[in-house]
């Protein structure tokens, strides 16, 4: 699957009720401290492990309840 | 409906108690929206501050009533009981199967499991946090024993798709929940009220004629008004949960445990402004009492405010009020006297659902169109508020904080 930080949150920002990215950014929130980055920053240039990759889709699945394309 | 319970109206403050317990008018909306997102914090354990919470105001407001009216007698303890539950909106339990060696309580009537399927849909575990931890403290109160006697289990909902009742099993024993002392009102002030705007709003008329509404459980014990099911629910219990939630975050994560907790606590009330205020202000109650003396738009601003004062929040004012933005003070806030009552000051602004609220009434009244009377639907929210210049709320005091008022100011993004 490919596909970065940024656009995930754009799509569940696109498919998501509105305070989607406020909801994703408690689930990870251990994850995303652990590598410094706040989901409410992130840009497209903005880089993670793919394990906090992987824990920001799954997120964003659970709350949008759609399969992400990225 | 019986006039057993001993409503304590104490209009001065804007508040209503019951056996020395706060209570407050909000709506499935809220309950959900903000139980959800406490459990999205899923690495935080706060299933014993859910349950510990609903005992904690069960437990003070059944022992005030029990010894003010000198209820002995174990049955008309437990009538008594039931009937405060069914009365504020939270379904309906038979406790007769309770003994001071627990036992097991069946209902299919609850207001968050009913809840929780209306808006969420199904659970895909059991929700009902508030009820389990409410015949637990109930329990205790009942068999004159301290707080956390008992241990609760809540091993089947009715909002899980397998599940038909909601089934409760308690256990004398070890509390499997946090063990709260309620702090019961809290620290109240002397309300040195704030001069408004010109405005043809009735404020006294409409607290009176909303306070003297009907609003109880009917024979499911739920509330249906205004849209949404209501619920007279404690104040103590709403803080202690946020609250917990923001002390919990913040001990794991430092400054960005709050700054990930705020926005969601806020949007609960935003939730809750849109749903239940946009309810009343299309309501048939509106249409008759209150719309005929609206002339402007500033109007529904007052009107809505006016209402807000029978909710039981304290006192709300709109001191200034124009498109461009509004000024709000709220004299004795439910969350700061809680917080002051039960944390001591804060460092920061704590009032999460009063700002989400005035935000809403902006945004209903300015972007919302409420009084063209929109459907109040989920697809009608997201197209408006995820639009970028909505209202919202800055912080402008906190009692909480030690300020004499809390107050904030309303503008567009």
């Amino acid at each position: 699957m490919a596909g970065s930080l940024y656009d995930i949150i754009e799509w569940a920002k696109q498919n998501g009720e509105v305070k989607v990215v406020d909801r994703i950014r408690v689930k990870v929130l251990p994850v995303t401290m652990q590598e410094k980055i706040v989901i409410a920053e992130v840009t497209p240039s903005t880089a993670c492990s793919p394990a906090c990759l992987d824990a920001v889709r799954q997120a964003a699945i659970n709350i949008v309840g759609k399969p992400c394309p990225y | 409906m019986s006039t057993n319970i001993p409503v304590d109206m104490d209009l001065e403050h804007r508040r209503c108690n019951v056996g020395n317990e706060p209570m407050i008018f909000h709506c499935h909306h809220y309950n959900t929206f903000l139980q959800r997102s406490i459990e999205d914090a899923a690495y935080i354990d706060s299933k014993p501050f859910l349950i510990g919470a609903g005992a904690e105001v069960a437990y003070s407001q059944l022992t005030n009533i029990f010894n003010s009216k000198d209820i002995n007698d174990v049955d008309k303890r437990k009538a008594m009981a039931q009937e405060i539950y069914c009365w504020a909106g939270f379904g309906t339990f038979d406790l007769s199967p309770l003994s001071d060696n627990g036992g097991t309580v069946k209902t299919k009537h609850s207001h968050y499991a009913f809840s929780w399927r209306a808006k969420w849909k199904e659970a895909d575990h059991p929700v009902c946090y508030f009820s389990s931890g409410w015949l637990a403290g109930a329990l205790a109160a009942i068999y004159n024993k301290p707080n956390g006697s008992y241990s609760v289990e809540h091993t089947e909902c009715s909002a899980v798709a397998s599940n038909n009742e909601c089934v409760y099993v308690l256990t004398p024993g070890t509390p499997n929940y946090k063990v709260f002392a309620s702090v019961g009102i809290g620290p109240l002030s002397t309300h040195k009220v704030r001069e408004i705007p010109p405005n043809n709003v009735d404020y006294d008329g409409i607290l009176s004629a909303v306070g003297g509404l009907p609003l109880v459980g009917n024979e499911e014990g739920l509330i249906p008004a205004f849209g949404v099911y209501l619920t007279r629910h404690y104040a103590n219990y709403y803080n202690r949960i946020s609250f917990e939630l923001l002390h919990a975050l913040v001990e794991k994560f430092g400054d960005e445990g709050r700054n990930v907790a705020e926005p969601l606590l806020v949007e609960a009330g935003h939730v809750c402004a849109f749903n239940t205020f946009g309810g009343i202000m299309t309501s048939t109650e509106w249409d008759a009492l209150i719309r005929p003396n609206l002339k402007t738009r500033e109007d529904w601003v007052h009107g809505i405010v006016a209402v807000v004062n029978a909710l039981g929040w304290g006192r709300w004012q709109v001191t200034k009020v124009t498109e461009d933005e509004a000024e709000f003070t709220i004299h004795d806030d439910y969350e700061a006297v809680g917080y002051l009552a039960m944390y001591g000051k804060s460092n920061y602004p704590v009032s999460f659902l009063a700002q989400g609220g005035v935000a809403g009434i902006m945004n209903l009244v300015y972007i919302g169109d409420i009084a063209s009377k929109p459907d109040l639907t989920p697809e009608f929210y997201d197209r408006l508020f995820k639009q970028p210049n909505v209202y919202k709320a800055q912080s402008l005091s906190s009692k909480a904080m030690g300020d004499e008022v809390t107050s904030f100011r309303v503008k567009r993004a």
